[in-house]
């Protein structure tokens, strides 16, 4: 007994200090941020948006999205992606072997024909079986091709885009309207300028006119509420420090802008991952930095992609599951590049950093709570310290969402309402009441899975956008 | 959109709050690891806990009320701006129908954005009227001076400010302000502004003068290329002056001179198609690419022009070839049946796609080359690209032609 | 001297037509949102509308789309949008709008516009079991 007390006192000081130090990264990235916000919203100007589309100034999009069984909301995300403000883009929309009657929607709402089509194969995919144009939108395209995964429909996107810049977007997402106006000028103003990440927040409980966002409630569920909690989050967990840092790693799969060419360069999506998104940003890095070629990954503290998140317990567990999943199958496929100095910050900092303090970080978590658990079992923990300690950790983690609701506060148009605050107040201190212990058991239990469960994707339930509608449909891809 | 105020406080709060935390998780662990080696007696841990815990409260509790505050805040200010804008709008549409006094300088806020808002809401001589109207009122003076300020911030607006007024006395100090600024943040404002402003030039000397002196002031202001062809493109009718001889720019760079060519197809400017027929054979491939996109965008080609095209369709680079291609169009009919019929073996596909696009553009006998090679061209790629391009061009009569960008 | 109803949510704009077209003789009342517009519009007692395309709350084309499909088969509107886009305009026109104008305008051709469209329809309201208020012009 006397042998292990040590050793169970030793394990939770290192759980503390592991959290210490994330709390002393999460400062300096929120700090980072949040300057960036400030500097931003002050270097924004309106002149240059209008410029942009009173002029034939824009560099032309075109739009990817993959489709799998999205026969509820696939039509209404089309018709929003067609409204969209900007002079010249098209909507590709890949629909990777559906079993529902996802390519049969798109036929008829858009009057789709069927028309071969030639165009280069710069990335291997599965085969292509159909491509059609419509009679109404000379700017959407629809191809139907073998099932072969998310990226794969990607890849075959990117080889019918037929403009400099693309953007992959989820089915289930639903632009700004100026979304891509704001971020392509990034890329007009700076060659450097590879991609573009945007911030991302969840649809649930948006209002819609006209195929646009409106106006932002907070969404009914707690599961939901909680998730806007945690993209709001997101931003101090690091992206926009990291894009100010230069080694910015995710550009979320919900929303990226890209240069075409680099991408067709270092062979598109890489369809071995359940997280493309990450991956390609990953190998985008390695690619300039192995030619020593400047470039620029960057994040936009913009908000200006929603995206529909899960709206159950099972299927967010699931998603969750997902994303860790990916992150390790990203960090194993480069993990030469971790500690490599070769790769500059990318390799020395950003790189571990997902290591340790992202795909690690479940573990952690887990192994806090069982040594807490023996600890108080076998009574080598002082019980009132073990419930300051519990509460410092619940009130550091509501500490955290509070700042994020805060900076959601000085956006425009979001959750304008006292009720709605309140509710996303009150859900930064339910949060850490079982919520984020059983995420945190999921993404344990996903770390143990990454081999096994290789590329598995299981099944994504939609509600639809814009109304929400009730029986969900499981479809395995 | 971010709201522009309480953020700079907010962040300030957000790091206070955060070195607290660090600070007190930082002594946490120190006096726990104590603990461990038993040199700190447990009462002083329990209370370092204690506070811990209770900083943690109160950091909380400050961002809470923050959020409050702020929320409670920003409802009335906005009312109230909204209701400030709708007055001071009053002021200024009085003033413009001369049922009202000019208001007394300096104008609050509202006050100059809705001067500025009906700037832009008003068109051609009324929108310069008006600006006349702004700037006997002493906005002009007014921003210039901000332009002078330390703050950064201040400059900004202020540099915002005359990108929407786009009064002519500003237009020197903007360029001054090019040249000197110290961030290319504001560079690319001033210019910006100072674009928008030479475009509102009545056409005479004073554009004329004004344009070369922009022309020179942007080629070394150090702005990307991308940026440097979006201020070129706001110049509108004051363009011309501006991109009339590129090459007589000492040392501009290569990157400026693309986006120059680049502009003047983009404007349509048939006058200047000179410019890139001079360049289309220009050792850098970036830059004989763009000339000959422009002229292909323009739908002339002047002099020898012809010459170069015909060359370019045999360049080694694959993205020169397709805008030659593109470009042969425009080339007599004789000659341009027969490259682009060549053009659809051509290996590369952008190529092939941009040869059957221009014989289809070509119209009738276009067309007809086009079938012919759907039905017996030698090479199977030709065939099929040739049946493909006509069975889109059924399929969208009328609707969006080819891409003009999207070359390898 | 007629009457007129914006349904625009910029106050600015609002604020400025108002003004600027009671210079001109015309009476102008406005609303800033979906709703209060599309109650506005049915209520039938302007000889113009001017609508902008994006309003809180819904659409300006489905007030028109409304409008025609009711009372106001006849009533000239004038849609009013910020972004030149010939899209915009063309589903303006097919929604039934009588003309369009983007930002920025010459108000003399707004002006010229408004009275050439009210001296050409004589009623307000083609459809007579509409009821006519009394006219409420500033």
């Amino acid at each position: 007994m006397t042998v292990w007390h040590p050793l169970v006192v030793a394990a939770e000081l290192a759980v503390l200090g592991y959290f210490a130090v994330l709390n002393v990264l999460y400062t300096l990235f929120g700090y980072l941020g949040l300057r960036s916000v400030v500097t931003e919203a002050r270097q924004q100007s309106e002149l240059a948006l209008k410029d942009m589309l009173e002029r034939d100034l824009e560099m032309p999009v075109s739009i990817l999205v993959p489709a799998h069984n999205e026969e509820r909301t696939i039509v209404a995300s089309v018709h929003s992606m067609l409204s969209l403000h900007y002079p010249e883009f098209e909507v590709i929309v890949a629909c990777d072997g559906p079993t529902d009657a996802t390519l049969q929607r798109l036929i008829d709402a858009f009057a789709l024909v069927e028309e071969p089509r030639l165009y280069r194969r710069a990335i291997a995919t599965r085969p292509v079986l159909r491509t059609f144009r419509s009679l109404r939108h000379p700017n959407l395209v629809v191809l139907e091709k073998e099932n072969g995964g998310k990226a794969d429909a990607l890849n075959a996107a990117v080889n019918l885009a037929r403009y400099p810049l693309i953007a992959a977007l989820d089915a289930d997402s639903v632009l700004d309207a100026e979304a891509i106006l704001r971020a392509s000028r990034r890329f007009l103003e700076d060659e450097a300028v590879v991609a573009i990440g945007g911030t991302i927040r969840p649809l649930n409980g948006a209002e819609f006119v006209d195929g646009r966002v409106s106006a932002l409630r907070v969404p009914r569920r707690w599961v939901e509420r909680f998730q806007v909690l945690e993209y709001g989050r997101a931003f101090f967990t690091g992206r926009s420090g990291w894009s100010r840092f230069g080694a910015l790693l995710i550009i979320s799969g919900a929303f990226g802008l890209f240069r075409r060419d680099p991408v067709v360069e270092v062979g598109g999506f890489w369809t071995g991952t359940v997280c493309e998104d990450m991956e390609l940003v990953v190998r985008l890095h390695r690619h300039y930095r192995e030619m020593g070629v400047p470039y620029r990954i960057l994040f936009t503290p913009d908000p200006i992609c929603w995206t529909e998140v899960p709206s159950t317990m099972r299927q967010l567990r699931r998603q969750r599951n997902r994303w860790h999943r990916g992150l390790w199958e990203t960090l194993w496929r480069h993990r030469d590049m971790i500690w490599n100095p070769r790769y500059g910050r990318l390799g020395m900092l950003a790189m571990p950093y997902f290591l340790v303090f992202e795909a690690l970080a479940p573990v952690v978590e887990v192994v806090g709570y069982v040594v807490l658990v023996l600890g108080l079992a076998f009574d080598f923990v002082n019980v009132p310290f073990a419930l300051m300690f519990v509460g410092l950790a619940v009130l550091f983690g509501m500490l955290l969402s509070q700042v994020a609701v805060g900076v959601e506060t000085m956006l425009l148009a979001r959750y304008p309402r006292v009720r709605d605050r309140g509710l996303l107040l009150l859900a930064a201190v339910l949060e850490s009441l079982g919520y984020r212990q059983i995420l945190a058991l999921e993404r344990f239990a996903a770390t143990f899975q990454v081999r096994r469960r290789r590329g598995e994707w299981g099944p994504m339930r939609r509600t639809g956008i814009p109304a929400p509608q009730p029986e969900p449909e499981p479809s395995p891809v | 959109m971010w709201r522009r105020y309480g953020d700079a406080a907010y962040g300030l709060l957000v790091l206070t709050v955060f070195t607290v935390e660090v600070v007190t998780l930082g002594v946490l662990t120190v006096l726990f690891s104590m603990g461990l080696l038993g040199r700190a007696p447990g009462a002083v841990l329990g209370e370092a806990l204690i506070g811990a815990v209770g900083l943690t409260g109160l950091a909380v509790l400050a961002l809470t009320l923050y959020v409050l505050v702020y929320h409670g805040l920003t409802r009335s200010r906005e009312r109230h701006q909204a209701s400030q804008l709708e007055a001071w709008t009053e002021v200024w549409v009085r003033a413009l129908y001369r049922t009202g006094p000019l208001p007394p300088m300096p104008l609050p806020r509202p006050g100059l954005r809705a001067g500025l808002e009906m700037r832009e809401l008003l068109g051609g001589e009324d929108g310069r009227a008006f600006a006349g109207l702004l700037e006997r009122a002493g906005v002009g003076d007014d921003l210039l001076a901000s332009l002078r300020s330390r703050g950064r911030v201040r400059r900004l607006e202020a540099l915002d400010g005359l990108g929407w007024a786009r009064f002519p006395s500003a237009f020197n100090p903007l360029l001054d302000h090019v040249r000197t600024a110290p961030s290319e943040v504001e560079r690319l404002m001033a210019s910006r502004a100072a674009a928008r402003t030479l475009a509102e030039f009545p056409a005479g000397p004073e554009r004329e003068s004004g344009a070369a002196a922009f022309a020179g002031t942007l080629a070394r202001s150090g702005l990307p290329a991308g940026a440097a062809g979006e201020m070129l493109l706001l110049l509108d009718k004051a363009a011309p002056p501006v991109l009339e001889r590129p090459l007589a720019i000492p040392e501009l760079p290569v990157p400026l001179l693309r986006a120059g060519v680049d502009a003047i197809g983009r404007l349509g400017l048939v006058d200047l198609s000179e410019v890139p027929a001079g360049v289309a054979a220009h050792p850098d491939p970036e830059v004989r690419a763009s000339a000959l996109r422009a002229m292909g965008r323009i739908g002339t080609l002047p002099g020898d022009a012809g010459e170069s095209v015909v060359r370019s369709l045999h360049d080694d680079i694959e993205f020169v070839r397709v805008q030659a291609t593109r470009a042969a169009g425009l080339l007599p009919r004789r000659t341009a049946l027969p490259a682009l019929w060549n053009g659809l073996g051509d290996p590369s596909w952008w190529v092939r796609r941009a040869s059957a696009e221009s014989l289809h553009r070509l119209g009738e006998p276009g067309a007809l080359t086009l079938r012919q090679a759907a039905a017996r061209h030698p090479d199977r790629f030709a065939r099929d690209m040739a049946a493909q391009v006509l069975r889109d061009a059924a399929a969208s009569t009328g609707a969006a032609g080819g891409p003009e960008e999207g070359v390898a | 001297m007629s009457r007129v109803l914006v349904v625009d949510d910029d106050p600015m704009l609002c604020r400025f037509l108002e003004l600027s077209l009671g210079f001109h003789g015309h009476g102008v009342e406005t609303a800033r949102d979906y709703p209060a517009g599309l109650r506005a519009a049915l209520r039938c007692a302007y000889d113009l509308l001017i609508l902008d395309v994006f309003l809180p709350g819904g659409s300006g084309l489905d007030i028109l789309r409304r409008l025609r499909a009711g009372p106001g088969r006849e009533v000239p509107v004038i849609v009013l949008s910020g972004h030149h886009q010939e899209e915009i305009a063309d589903r303006a026109l097919d929604a039934g709008a009588t003309a369009y104008v983007g930002k920025p305008f010459l108000l003399e051709s707004l002006v010229g516009e408004i009275e050439r469209l009210t001296r050409e329809v004589p009623e307000p309201c083609g459809d007579d079991t509409a009821t006519l208020p009394t006219a409420s012009s500033s």
